[in-house]
């Protein structure tokens, strides 16, 4: 009891890194930084100028600070009716 | 008489006698013939001085003068101008007092309640859909949801692009609500022997699947959508999706702000977490509460706020901006079924996303000016501004159709007949 095991796997979270709008042109770079600051990039939207990848809840103000980064947010689940509900 | 471009006003202003307003616009103006700013601080006023009129009181920036002159001075005017095709207006000059009693409405085509006909459904007939006689023509719009039943018979023969942001399922609609709204948007009117649905026929549809089969999705699928319409330069993105949340998403409120940036408009669905007959109005949920991205309610037969239509969140970008038809609405899905008639500020979503595209096109105007044509062109409506925004969104009325061709430039100008004084015929000067 209280003793911290070390996790080998451990969990990660969906997260949505947004560019700052003067570093659009630099989006493949800022990539390359958020990956060796520790996250698993998942998807690069060039145009949007938002990196789509999973790191760990602890590793979310490194991001952050990461040179060009605007916000780091959590992705979000959405979810319509089934196709028989009158109202969607 | 002198006949001038409008009959002095029935609201009491009275015309100062030998005082006139020349106008060098067109009355409806669209990108293609709107004057640019060398005409109307070089060419326009060296036209006044050449006929003798003072330039005392031109304003170079509107294209406005008020001028004094007779009846034959403003004839020669006039054809000057339509020799050149300039578009000019020439109106009496009004003075103006206190309006004691409001002008006469102008009659509208139909009015509330609405009802499907067999040929058009109720919300075409309330955005004037039909009259406008625009099609969206020219214009992309992206509709991000469930994909699209490619394959519907009704939409044989148009450019459409899908795309799969889900894994594991490609872009066929297997759930329906995807080509319910593109069917909204851009599906066809007429349709010979049934009902028309389609806000803008004339479109190119881009349908990006990023909500499952199952009707769910995420900001991952979403974003990468709403990237891959701008990669594809698509005018406008309809998003009938959400999620009942009051927080606002920084990641669609820089996706919005990019897209207006590039000329994208974003649309998206207040949302449908209102019990308005219990008392409950609900609360417009993200993405629709960002900033920079458009926000629709819902609206009845009656153009009453549907029960379900979610009502402003206070703070930035929390409000309705705008509302469309999104009760008992008839569109196209997934065949065998072919029709389906649903609620929701789903439906209503495209409604306004097929007018942005009619507006497009009629007006060349994209992004920023889009979003404040809509909501400037939306019937108000006598209900609270929180739950419909600026009211019933509305097709562009039809073009004007030129009466006769403009007469082609030459090197020496050509003498124009001048109307006679007391001619019926009306003085538009942008044939």
């Amino acid at each position: 009891m209280g003793e911290q095991l070390e996790d080998s796997t451990p969990e990660t979270i969906g997260y949505i890194v947004t560019v700052q709008s003067q570093y659009l042109g630099r989006v493949q770079e800022v990539t390359e930084m958020l990956e060796s600051a520790g996250m698993q990039v998942e998807r690069v939207l060039g145009t949007l100028g938002q990196i789509i990848g999973r790191a760990e809840e602890a590793k979310r103000p490194t991001l952050a600070g990461v040179e060009g980064v605007q916000s780091v947010d959590p992705a979000r689940q959405v979810r319509i009716p089934p196709p028989d509900s009158q109202v969607q | 008489m002198f006949n001038t471009d409008e009959s002095p006003s029935a609201n009491g202003a009275t015309p100062v006698p030998g005082r006139y307003v020349v106008v060098f616009a067109d009355p409806h103006p669209s990108a293609g013939d709107r004057l640019g700013t060398r005409v109307l601080q070089d060419e326009a006023p060296r036209m006044l001085e050449q006929e003798g009129f003072s330039l005392e009181t031109y304003f170079p920036r509107l294209g406005v003068a008020v001028v004094d002159g007779d009846s034959a001075q403003l004839g020669e005017l006039r054809a000057r101008c339509a020799s050149r095709s300039m578009p000019l207006r020439i109106v009496p000059e009004l003075v103006y007092r206190i309006l004691s009693s409001p002008p006469e409405e102008p009659e509208t085509p139909a009015g509330p309640p609405f009802t499907d006909t067999d040929d058009l459904t109720w919300g075409l007939q309330a955005v004037r859909a039909r009259e406008s006689g625009y099609t969206g023509r020219g214009i992309r719009v992206a509709v991000l949801d469930t994909g699209f039943d490619a394959g519907h018979p009704d939409f044989a023969g148009r450019d459409v692009t899908t795309m799969s942001f889900i894994e594991g399922e490609d872009s066929h609609d297997g759930h329906g609500h995807g080509t319910h709204c593109i069917g909204t948007a851009c599906g066809p009117r007429p349709l010979p022997g049934a009902r028309g649905y389609g806000v803008a026929p004339g479109a190119s549809i881009f349908a990006g699947k990023v909500l499952s089969n199952e009707g769910s999705g995420s900001d991952t699928g979403i974003l990468a959508g709403i990237d891959w319409a701008l990669q594809n330069d698509c005018h406008i993105i309809s998003m009938s999706l959400g999620a009942d949340v009051r927080e606002v998403h920084p990641p669609y409120v820089a996706a919005g702000h990019r897209a207006l940036e590039r000329g994208t408009l974003i649309v998206a669905a207040a949302g449908n977490n209102a019990r308005r007959s219990a008392g409950n109005p609900g609360f417009v949920g993200a993405p629709a509460n960002s900033p920079y991205v458009l926000s629709v309610g819902a609206l009845d037969e009656k153009l009453d706020i549907a029960d379900f239509s979610a009502r402003t969140l206070p703070g930035r970008g929390g409000q309705v901006d705008v509302s469309g038809p999104g009760v008992r609405v008839h569109s196209s899905w997934p065949m065998p079924k072919r029709y389906n008639t649903i609620s929701g500020t789903s439906m209503a979503t495209p409604h306004v996303a097929g007018i942005a595209a009619l507006l497009s096109e009629a007006t060349g105007f994209r992004g920023r000016e889009l979003w404040a044509e809509l909501v400037q062109e939306a019937e108000r409506l006598e209900r609270f501004s929180v739950d419909v925004g600026s009211g019933l969104a509305l097709a562009p009325p039809p073009a004007q159709v030129p009466a006769e061709p403009a007469p082609a430039p030459a090197t020496e100008p050509v003498p124009v007949p001048v109307p006679e004084d007391d001619s019926p015929e009306s003085f538009y000067g942008h044939g």
